[in-house]
């Protein structure tokens, strides 16, 4: 079953009043199944983040169209846009984005809150992805009293708490330690076993690694896509040939990259 | 680009930020103009009497304002300049020196300065005709106080808000410049702790305001002013803990009940809210409590002003007066009737005899023991029913004593009924009913008049005692113009026999139309420039709430925008958003009101016993609410413009 199919997107920024237009995206295609956990790599500049913003509907298409689980997100505006993305959309930020007002617990809770699910529903949800994400014993404290992996593993739970159709991860690891890092890259893959479908933005190959299929986009375009086999180790190596092929420089092998 | 372009582009990009902080410099500027416009009017002085007793008032009405505002405009400053704590910050970091930083606020600060001083005077140009017709209109002034521009005016403005904008920015530079780089950059991203509270301070502050209430409403009249400064002390005290620790509590409580809380709605207002207030409830104290003065000032002075003609009438009920001993009357009735005449003044006469003796009061009130006697003019019936144009009944054993405070302030304790020895003979009173008013003018006879059946008259009467005449001029037109200058010119032209100083006192006249005309002039200004003052003070407290709303709204617009991500809708962010503003908006407001209507209702207590003996707490209460309703409005409406700009800001980077 395909959860998310883009179909020859492109974006173009400016051109207006004179000004030169920028091809940030051109022509890319590519579907999501249910359950595939898929990385998009690619330089700085490269078009990554604009493709993850029009998959998020946060930005929109110049041209193409992006459809997700069988709703075409173009022909959505406003009030049921809203209610597209806290029903189908999971989101996990470089910078956690967590609210500092609420507890982890409710931090967690909110997209059910917005929703409007039923309490008994609500606490029982909220304990299961708690479990599930090795945070139950900070859901009571408050996200500046927790460690950053645990802040961006509550971020993953409110991500996937009201069983979207799609989790959007942008540099989930952007802001982590590596210990904390592959704790969430377990994480996720175990979310990733149980059915969830997974699109991640990375800088970071070893965080690459963890995909089953990866994406790589060079100056807006698809460039080409890897799939993973049984050793991850392997897989490691081959994301590391794409790179280096695509001529990105060191520093953004790095580790972390603020 | 030098720096006082950034300067200008400082103040161009943060325009929706310093739209509302130029508004209310320039809505203060305007006051001010105004205030020294109807200040130095040169017709003001000629207008009316007492015009320089008011002027005095006006002088150091102009100070508050003048001080105030500099207090006002400081707080604003300093929390205008921590909201850019990080612009400075990344400045500093650019290695920009303290001096170039200074040039650059100090400059911003002349722009906006320049900017609120030439909107205020525009706005005050183009009001004052219509202000200084509402001013003429207030104080009954007979020919309007005409429109006039004078350069001075307008210099003194600008020199004196100049000279304050100039402070300001001084002042409130050091606060930029005494903080590091690394506070500068980081100043927006110190974890918020959540606010504890303790359950007990937050129940001691609810009892303290209670307690205030409590004294202020039940406390009688004779120990009011000594609880006055204590009360004021518990309440405010209560209200800043109230703000602080029980709007906590409740919250705490709210989020607690987890069924509650986990509804859309609840759940963020209720989480925001434990924040905003806890960086809110310092000027939203103050807000309570500066509006509660605003509303029992303001509805004092309105009562008062509005309950004159009742005053006057209480204490002269007679329009111009004459009395004493009926034999002299010819001559100054015909001076009397000649003025009334040459202006125009339809007056009916009427002409009242009394016995005036001494009777025994520790008779009537128990508490005394001296066995002095009290002046007493007794009065018949007739004339009672005459004059006041209602009946009563009245037996023979019954009698009315007017105007008995002058014998009992303490009005509490009840008349005993006894023998009253009048003359030689005693006369006995089964009932004896009292009244607050009086049948003649307060001044010489002053005192106390017993009104008895004009059958027990005439036995008084047979007892041939000492008789004082009265000599009554009463008109319809006793509130015009003309008839104050009538009383001017008797008071001044006629000549009263026996007026010496061995004899001062054979006639005596008493006039109400001028006294009433000075009263209203003057209690006219007083309510004017108690709205201008506190007007200045209300767009202050306004403010205050809004630069606090704005301190933070970097934070708040990420989290609308987190919220917005998580698929809320704009619609459902502003009703949120609305709900949480409204919040912090009024609650100091309805606190105020529940302050300020305790506040009258201690002074009407004190008004019933002093000054105003006819009015009723229900009177003061009422133009209490009056003056409430009128500034809700007023800051209703300021609220939706507030809120307004503040959601356009919060919602500014909206999502595509």
């Amino acid at each position: 079953m395909v959860i998310l199919e883009a179909t020859r997107l492109g974006k173009i920024y400016g051109g207006k009043a004179g000004k030169p237009a920028t091809q940030a995206l051109e022509n890319v295609s590519f579907s999501l199944k249910k359950g595939e956990f898929v990385g998009i790599m690619g330089p700085s500049g490269s078009g990554k983040t604009t493709l993850l913003n029009l998959i998020s509907t946060i930005d929109r298409p110049t041209t193409g169209k992006v459809i997700i689980n069988n709703q075409d997100i173009s022909a959505l505006k406003g009030e049921q846009l809203a209610s597209f993305r806290r029903k189908e959309l999971g989101f996990i930020f470089q910078d956690f984005n967590l609210l500092d007002t609420l507890t982890i617990e409710e931090n967690i809770a909110l997209p059910l809150v917005i929703g409007k699910v039923p309490y008994k529903v609500l606490t029982k949800k909220v304990s299961e992805v708690a479990k599930a994400l090795g945070i139950s014993e900070v859901l009571p404290k408050y996200p500046y009293e927790v460690s950053g992996g645990e802040q961006q593993r509550a971020a993953a739970a409110r991500a996937i708490v009201h069983d979207p159709a799609l989790i959007l991860a942008d540099e989930p690891t952007g802001n982590l330690d590596s210990k904390s890092s592959k704790d969430l890259m377990e994480a996720l893959k175990g979310l990733n076993l149980n059915q969830s479908t997974i699109l991640m933005v990375t800088h970071d190959p070893f965080v690459a690694s963890y995909c089953q299929r990866i994406l790589f986009i060079h100056d807006g375009k698809l460039y080409t896509q890897i799939q993973s086999g049984d050793n991850r180790q392997a897989f490691f190596q081959q994301i590391l040939d794409v790179l280096s092929m695509l001529g990105g420089s060191v520093s953004e092998l790095t580790k972390n990259r603020l | 680009m030098n720096l006082q372009k950034i300067a200008y582009k400082n103040v161009r990009q943060n325009m929706n930020r310093y739209i509302v902080y130029i508004a209310s410099m320039s809505f203060t500027v305007m006051i001010f103009y105004l205030y020294i416009s109807l200040m130095t009017h040169p017709k003001l002085s000629t207008s009316f009497i007492g015009a320089d007793k008011v002027k005095i008032a006006m002088k150091a009405a102009a100070i508050v304002i003048a001080v105030f505002t500099f207090i006002f405009l400081l707080f604003s400053a300093t929390a205008f300049l921590r909201s850019r704590k990080k612009e400075f910050g990344l400045l500093s970091l650019l290695g920009i020196s303290n001096r170039q930083l200074s040039t650059i606020v100090i400059w911003e600060n002349i722009i906006i300065g320049a900017m609120a001083l030439g909107i205020g005077i525009s706005f005050g140009i183009l009001f004052q005709k219509l202000f200084l017709m509402a001013v003429s209109a207030l104080i009954h002034l007979p020919d309007p106080l005409g429109f006039y521009l004078s350069t001075k005016i307008i210099l003194t403005t600008i020199f004196t808000f100049g000279t304050l904008f100039l402070i300001v920015a001084i002042f409130s530079l050091k606060e930029v410049l005494k903080t590091s780089v690394v506070d500068l950059i980081k100043a927006s991203k110190k974890p918020k702790k959540l606010p504890r509270h303790s359950k007990t301070v937050a129940a001691l502050g609810v009892l303290l305001i209670l307690t205030g209430y409590a004294l202020a409403f039940y406390a009688k009249a004779d120990i009011i002013p000594l609880l006055v400064l204590p009360v004021i002390a518990i309440t405010c005290l209560g209200t800043y803990l109230a703000m602080k620790e029980a709007t906590m509590a409740i919250l705490a409580l709210l989020r607690k009940n987890r069924r509650y809380f986990f509804r859309t709605d609840h759940f963020l207002n209720v989480s925001h809210l434990s924040f905003k207030m806890k960086v809110n409830y310092r000027t939203m104290s103050s807000v309570a409590i500066l509006v509660a003065v605003i509303l029992t000032a303001l509805g004092t002075i309105f009562t008062v002003y509005s309950v004159l003609e009742e005053e006057v009438s209480s204490n002269y009920p007679n329009h111009y007066e004459l009395a004493g001993d009926r034999n002299y009357f010819d001559v100054p009735s015909k001076e009397l009737e000649r003025i009334f005449y040459e202006e125009d003044i339809k007056v009916q006469r009427i002409d009242i005899t009394g016995i005036m003796t001494t009777i025994d009061i520790s008779v009537l009130f128990k508490s005394y023991n001296t066995d002095r006697r009290f002046q007493v003019i007794i009065l018949p019936y007739s004339y009672y029913e005459n004059q006041k144009g209602q009946k009563r009944i009245l037996n023979d054993d019954e009698a009315l004593i007017l105007n008995y405070y002058y014998y009992s302030p303490e009005r509490e304790e009840k008349i005993s009924t006894d023998t009253l020895i009048i003359g030689e003979q005693g006369f006995y009173f089964n009932k004896i009913y009292t009244e607050e008013n009086t049948l003649v003018n307060q001044g010489h006879y002053r005192v106390p008049q017993l009104i008895v059946t004009d059958t027990v008259y005439k036995k008084m009467q047979a007892l041939a005692l000492e008789t004082v005449s009265f000599r009554l001029y009463n008109s319809k037109q006793w509130k015009t113009k003309r008839a104050a200058i009538a009383a001017r010119r008797i008071k001044k032209e006629v000549a009263l026999p026996g007026l010496t100083k061995q004899e001062p006192y054979k006639l005596v006249l008493t006039t109400s139309p001028d006294l009433y005309e000075e009263s209203q002039v003057d209690l006219g200004l007083a309510l004017f420039v108690g709205f201008l003052v506190t007007l200045v003070f209300f767009a202050a407290c306004c403010s205050l709430l809004y630069f606090r709303l704005f301190t933070e709204i970097d934070e708040d617009r990420k989290n609308y925008q987190r919220l917005r991500e998580l698929g809320l809708s704009s619609k459902e962010m502003q009703k949120i958003t609305l709900k949480q503003v409204l919040i912090i908006f009024m609650l100091p407001y309805l606190l105020a009101i529940g302050h300020s209507f305790f506040a009258l209702s201690a002074l009407s207590t004190i008004a019933e016993y002093t000054v105003l003996k006819t009015t009723a707490k229900t009177v003061v209460l009422s133009h209490g609410i009056l003056i409430t309703l009128l500034y809700l409005l007023l800051y209703t409406l300021y609220f939706f413009t507030a809120f307004s700009v503040y959601w356009k800001s919060l919602s500014k980077a909206e999502l595509k």
